[in-house]
């Protein structure tokens, strides 16, 4: 039995076969049985190898007929395959098409209840999710009504939010975020990424590099049925923008071409005497190194500085900014009072926020080691590094400022009922 | 097989699902909802009674209604599955092309709907005959076993009709268009005793009688419900027999094409 999570393919093919028509009735069937060929052979997948471990997020792209769907489709167990074998740890929940089973008559709450039985779920089941779900949805106001009445959009948030709350072992998305309202796709982003944290195997496909490299910590690239680059998003996303003649390099090469993070001779976001120099900066979350962060994560800077000679009273700061340039928030060790008589030789500093104030968003992270007064630059790294924040409840803005409302009637017509309080998470 | 069924147990609640939409969606939205399930049988037991007892007076049956509506009864769940079972996975074609679960719950739960339609019939034939009709109402004991092995040889006729019906869409049209002569060809509105042209002519009986599989089933039927007698016994070999058989080539065929479905839908 395979671990959990975990999901394996080994010499993996599928064709298929081009027919003009699509349906044959039994007559043309008849008739063509004479015949010789029944349509050209389409090699969707060809031999593909691929491990996915439990916990990692999977890019897929490739461009259009590159087998991305089909490599979906057969570890979703919908499509057998012609050669080869797939196997997936755990439960399997397939998100190949937001609302699949919805119908327009019934009601969002029937709706619910009718997919989340598509993705396994028992009546109870859905009965203990069926307010998260709604919440999540945002329709509280609309859930008994039949969703023929419901917009687009609606529809797309409803279908989400069921197939979100499945809680699988392994989730497979399909391009399903192209629809929706950009605050909506990034509540969703939000989701897969709780999914995520919650130690869940994702396999995503997508057209949208910038959403997989958000999500992803691994892209394959597939083209005509086979796997040509396999490694981190940067790479891979690379070599899919190079333009994929010239690529057809045996996988895993692309890997190889690292990016040159750190390495900032002719960086121009780089500069100072470098009497102190910042080795290596990072950004470590909950559960280790990482670019992405929740909402309310811990967040910790953490820099090798290195003074080739001792240098007196040194100065260390971090800000962050937005993508836009405004300026979230700035500090260094002076106006913290950390005193730091004198360093030399390699020193590990590191700055520790305790839970992240951010809501959602992508920022940037500049570093610098200065000279006490400031008048003098060490070594100045400006929007070094880059992180993702995915939200955790609801709201909108990059500040995370969750509250709760209150409502005290101050009327003549006083019920003498007490306050109503909501909480808007 | 045990992992199949395994799957089938772990997908009940979309089963469950299935049959309730099944059911309600044949009447959402119309003002006598449900009721339908009776009106419409009641209508036809109308027009077949006024047509043959007594205008023609041809058929000469006591309690010639509730004859009639026994045999409608039976054909509801065995012609009516058979039809919603045939179309149901061309008419889920989105669930079966986007969603992995054991194909056969879409047809089976579609003739679990006629099912449901079928034994809301029943539950009115079986005190109507047992307050109307003569005869001893011990042969009534044979009732669940026949039925059971009615629903055994539909699923089996379903599942072959549901699988088929995706490579060749002919089927659910041949088997449309097949309705009504079949339902001519099954003495439910008649009997082959009151065929006139029945007499000394015990072979074309025969052939009519186990030519057909729906006629041994709806004439024990017939007999251990509406005639308070025991259905013969070369009868309900034949449907024992004609359900297993049934029953296996359904699932063999479905499980033979069931793999390429979602990919010919």
């Amino acid at each position: 039995m395979i671990e959990t999570g975990r999901v394996r393919l080994r010499g993996v093919s599928r064709s298929f076969r081009i027919i003009r028509e699509r349906n044959l009735t039994l007559k043309e069937t008849l008739l063509r049985r004479r015949r010789t060929k029944l349509g050209e052979e389409l090699w969707a997948l060809r031999d593909v190898d691929l491990d996915v471990a439990p916990g990692e997020a999977l890019g897929i792209i490739g461009q259009n007929g590159a087998g991305k769907s089909t490599m979906l489709k057969l570890v979703a167990g919908i499509i057998p395959p012609h050669g080869g074998t797939i196997e997936a740890g755990g439960t399997v929940a397939s998100m190949l098409e937001l609302g699949a089973g919805f119908h327009p008559d019934f009601t969002g709450r029937e709706n619910v209840y009718m997919n989340g039985a598509i993705h396994g779920l028992s009546e109870r089941e859905v009965d203990k999710r069926l307010e998260e779900i709604v919440a999540f949805s945002e329709l509280a106001d609309f859930i008994d009504m039949p969703i023929k009445t419901y917009s687009s959009g609606m529809h797309m948030r409803l279908a989400f939010a069921v197939a979100s709350h499945v809680s699988p072992d392994i989730l497979l998305l399909d391009e399903v975020l192209a629809v929706g309202d950009a605050a909506f796709q990034r509540k969703c982003y939000g989701r897969i990424f709780e999914f995520r944290r919650g130690g869940g195997t994702l396999l995503f496909v997508s057209h949208d590099p910038g959403a997989i490299e958000m999500v992803c910590d691994r892209v394959v690239l597939l083209r005509d049925g086979e796997v040509i680059a396999d490694g981190p998003p940067a790479d891979v996303l690379a070599v899919y923008h190079r333009g994929l003649a010239e690529a057809a390099g045996a996988p895993g090469t692309a890997a190889a071409e690292a990016r040159s993070e750190g390495e900032e001779e002719d960086d121009p976001r780089a500069w100072g005497t470098r009497d102190v120099v910042i080795r290596s900066a990072r950004l470590v979350g909950p559960d280790g190194p990482t670019q992405r962060f929740l909402s309310g994560d811990p967040f910790r800077v953490e820099l090798e500085v290195e003074a080739p000679r001792p240098i007196a009273t040194p100065n260390f700061g971090v800000s962050v900014h937005t993508v836009e340039g405004a300026l979230c928030y700035g500090t260094n060790t002076r106006l913290d009072a950390l005193e730091i008589p004198e360093i030399s030789g390699v020193t590990r500093v590191s700055f520790d926020v305790p839970a992240l104030a951010l809501h959602e968003g992508e920022f940037l992270v500049t570093l610098a080691a200065v000279s006490h007064d400031q008048s003098t630059v060490y070594h100045w790294l400006d929007r070094w590094l880059e992180f993702t924040v995915f939200q955790h409840g609801t709201g909108l803005g990059i500040v995370d400022m969750t509250g709760t409302w209150h409502l005290e009637p101050q009327g003549a017509q006083r019920q003498g009922a007490g306050d109503s309080a909501l909480r808007s998470t | 097989m045990s992992t199949n069924s395994s799957a089938l147990i772990r997908h009940g609640p979309l089963f469950r699902n299935l049959l309730r939409r099944e059911v309600r969606q044949r009447y959402k939205g119309s003002a006598l909802g449900l009721a339908w399930t009776l009106i419409t049988p009641a209508i036809m037991v109308g027009a077949y009674s006024l047509v043959f007892h007594y205008v023609w007076k041809v058929v000469n049956i006591p309690h010639y209604a509730l004859f009639l509506f026994t045999g409608l009864t039976v054909w509801t769940l065995f012609l009516g599955g058979s039809q919603a079972a045939a179309s149901s996975l061309v008419l889920n074609a989105n669930l079966v092309k986007k969603v992995s679960f054991p194909r056969e719950i879409v047809p089976l739960s579609s003739m679990a709907g006629q099912a449901f339609t079928a034994g809301t019939m029943l539950v009115i034939a079986v005190p109507l005959c047992v307050a109307l009709t003569g005869g001893s109402r011990m042969p009534l004991l044979a009732l669940p076993p026949l039925l059971l092995l009615l629903v055994a040889f539909t699923a089996g006729f379903g599942l072959l009709l549901a699988a088929l019906n995706v490579y060749f869409r002919d089927v659910e049209h041949i088997l449309a268009a097949l309705a009504l002569p079949w339902f001519f060809l099954t003495p439910i509105f008649y009997t082959f005793d009151t065929l006139p042209a029945s007499q000394g002519n015990e072979w074309a009986v025969d052939v009519l009688r186990y030519g057909n599989p729906a006629t041994p089933f709806v004439e024990s039927i017939q007999d251990s419900l509406f005639f308070g007698e025991w259905p013969m016994a070369s009868e309900v070999l034949y449907c024992v027999a004609a359900a297993a058989i049934m029953l296996a080539v359904g699932v063999l065929v479905f499980r033979r094409l069931e793999r390429e479905m979602a990919v010919e839908l």
